[in-house]
């Protein structure tokens, strides 16, 4: 054990036991998984990602590069979780990652053995040769021998949910700074919200043992989040993370609702994702203090300095027993002032510094501890440190015997967040580290994130910059009750690298890259910083190179002989910590991810026995099983069939329907359409076809004219989000004069297609008020009618070309006009039928539908030429006529008949002449869409073929080498079946 | 013609640009952006803003 007798902020009257690997160890309520296991004297609790060394915990915060691992198990087991930030619950359950078998004895640390083969850019170099091999046998080895920890597999029972806020002032970061801020800030009546990742208030303060108002500061911190709580214009989000700046002010924010829980309550969600727009932001996120870069650097007991701070002050768990604190900068001292205190033997304290001026030396110095400056840590020494070679100011050696290093290789503002926007940060010679100079609008950085790094600089940075915040808001700041704090020495004197050292030295402890790496990628060309990433991967994974960064970049500029503010930096992007994908997607999962439409009769189609079919988002019947059908296509046949000879009924409600309206709706409609609409009388329905502007074919439809202001325009199922579009931006953007309104109306109107020679006996048993004779209501006409007390429009339009209607009531009624419609027709045998049989019957009829409206025909491809109007402008015009698209050469809708009876086409075969080789310079054009067609017990097809409706009767060669191989096929004319249309005028 | 349909300025600083607002109340807007920094300068519906002359 080497938990303290005393102190902390752990709360001793809460013990909690949890597991690690399988082993059952106390800890405390307060505690993280990192400082219990700290506390209990565990060093080794990972391995590194390449060479599978032995890992400690280096740090105390959300920085941690090493002690990386799987919290809890089964499918809420979560890899990759940060011991350090892990709030330990009894019971909670963690394992090490990235070993075999076990973490002490890894079989796969014989990479450490292959490590010349592993260096620097080893993805693109050793493992080259022979190419074939890479796939299956080099990428496969490396995937499993490195890495970091494994998903689950399973889905994720946890919810997630998501929430919006607007404030005034977003502090990030409740330390110093950032509670001074919020405080200024709150009191003045400005809406907060202050953010941090931790669970108690105070940031650093929780770690040091500095004064407030001569109170230590973590009772100041929890007095200034209390008045926080009973301010109504303040909200707190502890456990949350800021992870991205976006536009508009925006910031992205994850709150931790259970994780620290047992067990998630049901139904609770787990974690919550914030959107949070705020007029100003104050980045109070503090500083990240540096690792140095010296032999053995990453063995368990090399340790940063602030963390060994906060392992000891607020969670009163020693780190070690015999420690040596290595320092470039005045808070090593401060951690060698606190393992004094907490009394653990301080065997040595070496600063790399010649002459450090310190306030606490004289104290140090009294406890017997040995201090040499202008000294460094050259190599640490064993599997768990045991000692440290230090080489002294005169080039000597010395061996001090240790199980604990703390380092401190200076502070680097956490500034990642300011730069997500596109701000470059700047060097800043006098804290030897990066700061922002042009952070994002409305962003301002205090505190240690602005480089000020003393306790009273930070106090009264929040205080002032909150201040002012409200004053442009218009609000007075009452000044803050005062906040006395000692400002603290802070120098620093960079020290990138030791010197000469024996042992590996690590730069980023993540991705094991080395000092030899840096300089090696420098040596092969890769001196960019943005290469050198990408080469070595340092900064990469979970922590972004939060410790690795500035080191790696420092050797860069030294191995390219530039300062360090010419070497240029990483800019940092979103996410600034790990965000769970789980949280991103909140509800949005399953059958949420992507809502599904329901037809009106969607209902009675799972009555009867539909499958369905995904058309865009919509569930569309594909066909109607009966038992003792073999196959779909026996189905198929029965469904197109009872359409031919008696009554069938489809759901075709997802068409898009959109109603215009107004003075010039018909001008418009004659600017939209190829054809003519401004002609047609009312009552009545014609086909129109719409192009784009570079003169192709952009959809069809119906337009009907229910008055003369009137139109209700129909567009096919896929076409309909982009044809509102399209008349919006006629109506808004190309022709604002115009007075005319259009509002899609696809979901108000639920439409049943009737059709089958029958259909006019079934509607009048429906409507027996209507008059439907052939005078009534002829082929292309439409009548309004009042049915059960509701609005009713008939369309005497048909797609498969017998007899046919389109019925539409609003659609909350279409489930009762179905049932309605079966009940008329149950004597004359009516047949539902889907999306499938539709499908052959407009093929036997030869309209084009999406696999013919492509984007790339004309309306001369399709047979339509004779629409486009030359009595009037319209959208596409000009363009329909360039050469390119009226050449007679081009391929152009005809029918193909398979010359053997029994021979089937399939789409997306291509044409040839008889006789001609299969090659790309005798391709004439391919097939669009094929059928088996029970009306004529024959496969046909379409197609678009060159100069096709001069080749009717030619034989040709549909070539279909990867499928179904070549079969002999005779030109026709696109319509197969009554093709004088008598039967839909009958 | 073929200028009107296939060629577009890309300009690397203030552009007039026409958005749609698509989940919403389906009007077009003339929205004026620096393409650099995608900070909004202006927005006006584009049947107000059509009748006027561009700005830039």
């Amino acid at each position: 054990m080497s938990r303290l007798a005393q102190g902390g902020l752990i709360d001793r009257n809460a013990p909690l036991t949890f597991r690690f690997d399988g082993r059952t160890m106390p800890g405390f309520a307060g505690d993280t998984l990192a400082s219990a296991l700290v506390a209990n004297g565990v060093g080794l609790v990972g391995r590194s990602f390449k060479y599978h060394r032995p890992r400690g915990i280096l740090t105390a915060g959300s920085e941690e590069p090493n002690a990386l691992v799987t919290l809890r198990a089964g499918a809420k087991a979560e890899p990759n979780t940060r011991a350090t930030t892990a709030q330990l619950f009894d019971g909670l359950e963690a394992t090490s990652q990235n070993r075999w078998p076990s973490l002490n004895l890894d079989l796969l640390s014989v990479n450490q053995l292959a490590a010349p083969l592993l260096a620097a850019g080893f993805y693109y170099k050793t493992f080259m040769w022979p190419a074939a091999f890479w796939e299956r046998v080099y990428e496969p080895i490396i995937r499993r021998a490195a890495g970091l920890g494994a998903l689950s597999g399973l889905p994720d029972p946890d919810v997630y949910d998501r929430d919006h806020a607007f404030c005034d002032l977003l502090v990030i970061g409740a330390g110093p700074a950032g509670l001074a801020a919020a405080l200024t800030a709150g009191r003045a009546g400005l809406r907060v919200v202050i953010a941090d990742e931790d669970w108690l208030p105070g940031g650093r303060l929780l770690s040091d043992r500095r004064l407030i108002n001569e109170a230590p500061g973590h009772i100041w911190a929890k007095a200034a989040a209390d008045e926080l709580a009973s301010l109504a214009n303040v909200r707190w989000l502890t456990r949350t993370s800021v992870f991205g700046v976006y536009d508009g002010r925006e910031y992205g924010a994850v709150e931790r609702l259970t994780d620290h829980l047992p067990n998630t309550p049901a139904r609770q969600p787990r974690q919550r994702l914030w959107k949070i727009v705020a007029k100003h932001a104050l980045l109070a996120t503090g500083a990240i203090e540096r690792p140095l870069v010296f032999g053995g650097n990453d063995r368990p007991g090399v340790m940063t300095a602030s963390a060994v701070s906060t392992y000891l002050n607020r969670f009163a768990a020693a780190p070690g027993r015999r420690a040596v604190v290595f320092t470039t900068s005045d808070s090593g001292w401060d951690t060698a002032d606190d393992l004094i205190e907490a009394g653990v033997e301080l065997a040595a304290i070496v600063d790399a510094r010649d002459a450090p001026m310190n306030a606490r030396e004289p104290r140090i110095r009294a406890a017997g501890v040995r201090i040499l400056t202008g000294a460094v840590v050259a190599d640490a020494q064993g599997r768990q440190l045991k000692s440290v070679d230090v080489r002294d100011r005169d080039g000597r050696s010395l061996s001090i015997a240790c199980d604990l290093l703390a380092v401190s290789g200076g502070w680097s503002p956490t500034i990642g967040l300011a730069s997500h926007l596109g701000a470059r940060p700047v060097w800043s010679e006098t804290i030897a580290s990066f700061v922002i100079h042009q952070p994002p609008p409305g962003m301002t950085a205090i505190g240690a994130a602005a480089g000020r790094f003393s306790l009273a600089k930070a106090l009264a940075d929040g205080a002032s910059e909150a201040a002012r915040i409200a004053s442009e808001l218009g609000r007075t700041a009452t000044p803050a009750s005062p906040m006395h704090a000692y400002d603290e020495p802070v120098a620093v004197r960079p020290l990138w690298h030791v010197g000469a050292h024996k042992t590996k030295a690590f730069v980023d402890f993540q991705n094991d890259v080395t000092d030899t790496d840096v300089a090696l990628a420098a040596g092969e060309g890769f001196t960019s910083v943005e290469h050198l990433k990408r080469y070595t991967t340092l900064g990469m994974a979970t922590d972004q190179g939060k410790t690795s960064q500035l080191n790696g970049l420092a050797l860069l500029a030294k191995a390219t002989g530039k300062p360090i503010d010419q070497a240029g930096t990483i800019l940092a992007r979103p996410p600034h910590a790990p965000v769970a994908i789980g949280v991103l997607a909140g509800h949005h999962r399953d059958e949420h991810f992507r809502p599904a439409r329901r037809t009106p009769s969607h209902d009675w189609a799972v009555e009867n026995g539909a499958s369905f079919v995904d058309a865009g988002q919509w569930k569309r019947a594909q066909w109607f099983a009966r038992p003792g059908e073999r196959d779909w296509l026996e189905t198929v046949n029965r469904e197109v069939n009872a359409v031919r000879a008696g009554v069938g009924v489809c759901d075709v409600s997802t068409l898009g329907k959109i109603d215009v309206h107004g003075p010039d709706a018909a001008t418009l409609l004659d600017r939209l359409y190829a054809n003519q609409i401004s002609t047609l009388a009312v009552g009545k329905v014609r086909y129109g076809l719409m192009l784009r502007e570079d003169g192709l074919v952009m959809d069809d439809g119906t337009v009907s004219r229910l008055s003369e202001t009137r139109f209700f325009v129909t567009t096919t199922t896929v076409n309909a989000a982009k044809v509102m579009q399209h008349i919006d931006f006629a109506r808004q953007v190309l022709w604002p004069a115009l007075d005319v309104q259009a509002c899609s109306v696809t979901e108000q109107w639920a439409t049943f297609a009737v059709a089958g020679p029958k259909s006019r006996v079934l509607l009048q048993n429906l409507t027996p008020d209507l008059d439907l004779t052939n005078e009534a209501l002829p082929f292309m006409g439409v009548v309004q009618h009042r049915w059960r007390g509701v609005r009713m429009r008939i369309f005497r339009v048909s797609f498969c070309g017998e007899l046919a209607y389109e019925v539409s009531v609003p659609a909350t009624l279409g489930d009762g006009l179905v049932r309605a419609v079966f009940e008329a027709g149950a004597d004359l045998g009516v047949t539902a039928y889907g999306t499938e049989a539709l499908g052959v019957m407009r093929v036997e009829k030869g309209h084009p539908a999406g696999a013919e409206l492509n984007g790339q025909t004309t309306a001369g491809d399709l047979g339509l030429g004779g629409l486009l109007s030359r009595k009037k402008d319209y959208i596409g015009r000009v363009l329909a006529g360039r050469p390119g698209l009226t050449d007679p050469d081009r391929p152009t809708l005809v029918g193909l008949r398979p010359v053997a009876q029994g021979a089937r086409i399939r789409a997306g075969a291509h044409l040839l002449p008889l006789g001609a080789q299969p090659a790309a310079a005798n391709d004439q054009g391919y097939v669009t869409s094929a059928a088996y067609s029970p009306t004529l017990g024959r496969g046909i097809a379409l197609a678009l073929l060159q100069r096709g409706p001069a080749r009717h009767g030619e034989r040709i060669i549909v070539h279909d080498p990867v499928r179904a191989g070549d079969v002999e096929a005779e030109v026709c004319a696109p319509v197969f079946v009554d093709p004088q249309g008598g039967r839909a005028r009958g | 013609m073929f200028d009107y349909v296939y060629l577009r300025d890309n300009l690397a600083g203030l552009m007039r640009e026409h958005w749609y607002h698509a989940q919403g109340c389906r009007n077009w807007l003339v929205v004026t952006r620096d393409t650099r920094t995608h900070e909004i300068f202006d927005a006006a519906l584009a049947k107000n803003a059509a009748a006027s002359e561009p700005k830039l």
